[in-house]
């Protein structure tokens, strides 16, 4: 009964975004159809694949255990950087695209660093991180960066195979990627190893320095990539463009299941994560709704969402049918307790 | 405009009219500042929000080039410090430049309420306080200089109005939600179209003043309405972000209200699109070191500074567009040409 319910337990936490997010399209399918065009379902999905691919980023650091606070101010770093190095043309755009790359996994480098080999804490190193590159883009710049982009880089945002644009397909490749890194390779392992337990990792012989390190240089690269994605939507590297990406970033990987803690967490729950938000956003955008009841309805679903993982409501489902509970939690069951434990460093 | 230039004169007229008399003959409107006569030169410190973008770049341009060149020979040094728009961080700065014996102190204040003791502190200390552009809940400061944002909005509004067919659905994009300024223009937009009561709204939202956010917002509005004839937004950034969603959704771009921020004018120019800029007032930060002088030598200035909108449209587009300078330029600006080019220039 229990590895039953626990299994129950298991996939709907998993799924509970899914849930939330058809939930979400059946409301929209009833209270506004033409969010069902295909048009605006296109939309969606391309405003969602520059934050998605930064989400991504983002959730592998916070499996890992850590957080990153500076993929905003790399994304930025990154749209300015192609435009002012490219003046708008094609012709560097070859050298530039890996330099930005390079340089986004740089940054993701040195906060690995900070953090594995200097034990900076995570929100502390990323925060600092971001300001210096902030500081640095706008030193360089004199905040006033030219801000044209070569058309190889529209093309990011803008260009599509078929009806379906480049980012999107971008999109989707970064995350089937990272899924099958997460879930078929020995890094990807390691990484929930060492964001389930860092020390019980060690001490199965994983370097879990070099595992921070590495997810973090992942995410620098991934910051970059969707800096240019970003700039590629909208056509132009405005320099405050992904303000406030890195908490969005952040509440998508959360909302689609992945704990702060490290060592839990889906990509396939960020992506969905990401799409709800953005879903949500153009649903109260196409309904015309005043802006308090935007905020409203868009905090009062995405908490809710949220409050489901915290809640254990499938545990309290055990909780009654099995008939026992935790001595640290009435409503929890000591056995599901114990099956975390075990199940921590494998998702 | 011709309203426009009797205030501006008006204003001059007191200013300079005032500035031989008796301290003791100061008009109500007029703030004496008899008490704040110093020997030159002079230490001036800036509490501002930092010069992050492209807005804030320029008008603290301004302020630099009024201290540094308009009046090398009166002050001694300019300090600035930059909040970053945390109202916290600018209370610290402001007593730090106070204690740094500051003897003009100007402040771009990050917002009205919590900024009052900080600034009726250092008047209090002695240390004459110009508020540049967002206000303070206080009347205890010597004098104020903003654009009348309400009237911006008003502008863009009317101009529409008088754009549009009757009938006519416009979209608006405004700047932060809650924030002083977006909610003055926000109201002037709604009282210029209420002249205009055939025109419907189909699509409101704050953008932040960020072209991601305005294209992702009038992608959805696109979506759910086949016809928009215009499109209100509060700056060329949002307005750029507007046009990129109509050029990706296929459709024909219609008027658009903007500012002077050279890329807009670019866009515009690329996409011939019709217009009304207005102006934003960054070279009001000159307007603020001239009282500034005026303050130092105890001569009465205005309590108040409506600082004047300029405006224009498509028709004199190639009068303000500068494609030989980079986007980030703002069109009406009192900066030399040397200036313009070193900070602007390709």
């Amino acid at each position: 009964m229990s590895a039953w319910v626990a299994t129950l337990r298991h996939r709907l936490e998993g799924s509970l975004v899914f849930v939330f997010l058809g939930l979400l399209l059946v409301v929209a399918a009833i209270v506004s159809p033409p969010f069902f065009q295909p048009g605006n379902l296109l939309n969606i999905l391309r405003q969602a694949s520059a934050i998605g691919v930064l989400a991504i980023g983002q959730t592998l650091v916070i499996l890992a255990g850590g957080i990153d606070l500076s993929v905003a101010a790399t994304m930025q770093l990154a749209g300015v950087t192609v435009a002012e190095l490219t003046g708008g043309t094609n012709t560097l755009v070859p050298l530039v695209i890996p330099l930005v790359l390079a340089m986004g996994a740089g940054i993701g480098l040195v906060s690995g660093l900070l953090i594995a080999v200097r034990r900076v804490q995570p929100f502390i190193a990323t925060l600092f991180v971001g300001l210096l590159v902030t500081g640095l883009r706008l030193w360089v710049t004199n905040a006033t960066p030219s801000g044209l982009l070569p058309p190889a880089v529209r093309a990011f945002g803008r260009g599509g195979i078929g009806p379906i644009p480049n980012a999107v397909i971008l999109f989707a490749l970064v995350a089937v990627a990272a899924s099958f890194m997460l879930r078929r390779t020995t890094l990807g392992r390691r990484i929930y190893a060492v964001g389930g337990n860092a020390r019980a990792a060690e001490l199965s012989g994983i370097r879990a320095d070099r595992v921070t390190i590495l997810s973090y240089i992942l995410c620098g690269l991934l910051a970059a990539v969707a800096g240019l994605v970003l700039v590629g939507y909208l056509g132009y590297a405005d320099q405050e463009i992904g303000t406030g990406y890195d908490l969005d970033s952040i509440a998508a990987a959360v909302v689609g299941g992945a704990v702060l803690g490290g060592g839990r967490g889906k990509i396939s729950g960020t992506v969905a994560g990401i799409l709800l938000m953005t879903a949500l956003l153009n649903l109260v955008l196409i309904l015309n709704l005043k802006v308090e009841y935007q905020l409203v309805v868009r905090g009062g679903v995405l908490l809710a969402a949220v409050a489901f993982y915290s809640s254990g409501w499938v545990e309290k489902l055990r909780g009654h049918r099995a008939g026992t509970a935790s001595p640290r939690n009435p409503d929890r069951c000591a056995c599901v307790e114990e099956k975390e434990v075990h199940t921590a460093t494998r998702e | 405009m011709g309203k426009r230039l009797l205030i501006v004169g008006f204003i001059a007229g007191l200013t300079l009219g005032w500035s031989g008399m008796a301290a003791d003959t100061v008009l109500p409107g007029m703030t004496d500042t008899s008490a704040y006569i110093t020997a030159g030169p002079w230490l001036a410190g800036r509490a501002g929000l930092g010069d992050t973008n492209a807005w804030m770049t320029m008008f603290g341009l301004h302020f630099r080039y009024a201290i540094e060149v308009k009046y090398a020979d009166f002050f001694s040094d300019f300090r600035v410090t930059s909040c970053f728009w945390n109202p916290v961080q600018q209370i610290s700065d402001i007593e730090s430049l106070v204690a740094q014996g500051v003897d003009i102190l100007f402040v771009d204040p990050a917002a009205e309420a919590p900024l009052v003791g900080a600034v009726e502190e250092a008047m209090a200390q002695g240390v004459p306080v110009i508020l540049a552009s967002t206000g303070v809940n206080t009347d205890d400061y010597v004098s104020w200089v903003s654009r009348d944002n309400g009237k911006a909005g008003f502008l863009y509004a009317d101009w529409m109005g008088k754009k549009l067919p009757a009938g006519g659905k416009v979209v608006v994009l405004m700047g932060m939600a809650g924030s002083s300024y977006a909610e003055d223009v926000y109201r002037g937009v709604l009282q210029g179209l209420s002249a205009y009561p055939s025109i419907q709204v189909v699509g409101m939202a704050y953008c932040d003043w960020s072209p991601v956010t305005a294209k992702v917002a009038m992608a959805a509005f696109l979506q759910a309405n086949p016809q928009i004839d215009g499109v209100i937004a509060d700056g060329g950034q949002m307005g750029l972000g507007a046009v990129e969603a109509l050029l990706d959704a296929g459709r024909p771009i219609p008027p658009i209200t903007a500012d002077d921020w050279n890329g807009w004018l670019r866009i515009a120019k690329e996409h011939n699109i019709q217009f009304l800029a207005v102006s934003g007032g960054c070279p009001l930060a000159v307007t603020c070191v001239d009282l500034a002088v005026q303050v130092l030598r105890g001569q009465p200035v205005p309590k108040i500074v409506e600082y004047p909108i300029v405006t224009f449209e498509q028709d004199e587009l190639d009068k303000y567009y500068r494609p030989d300078l980079s986007d980030q330029y703002f069109a009406i600006n009192e900066l030399p040409e040397d200036w313009i080019l070193q900070y602007y220039g390709k």
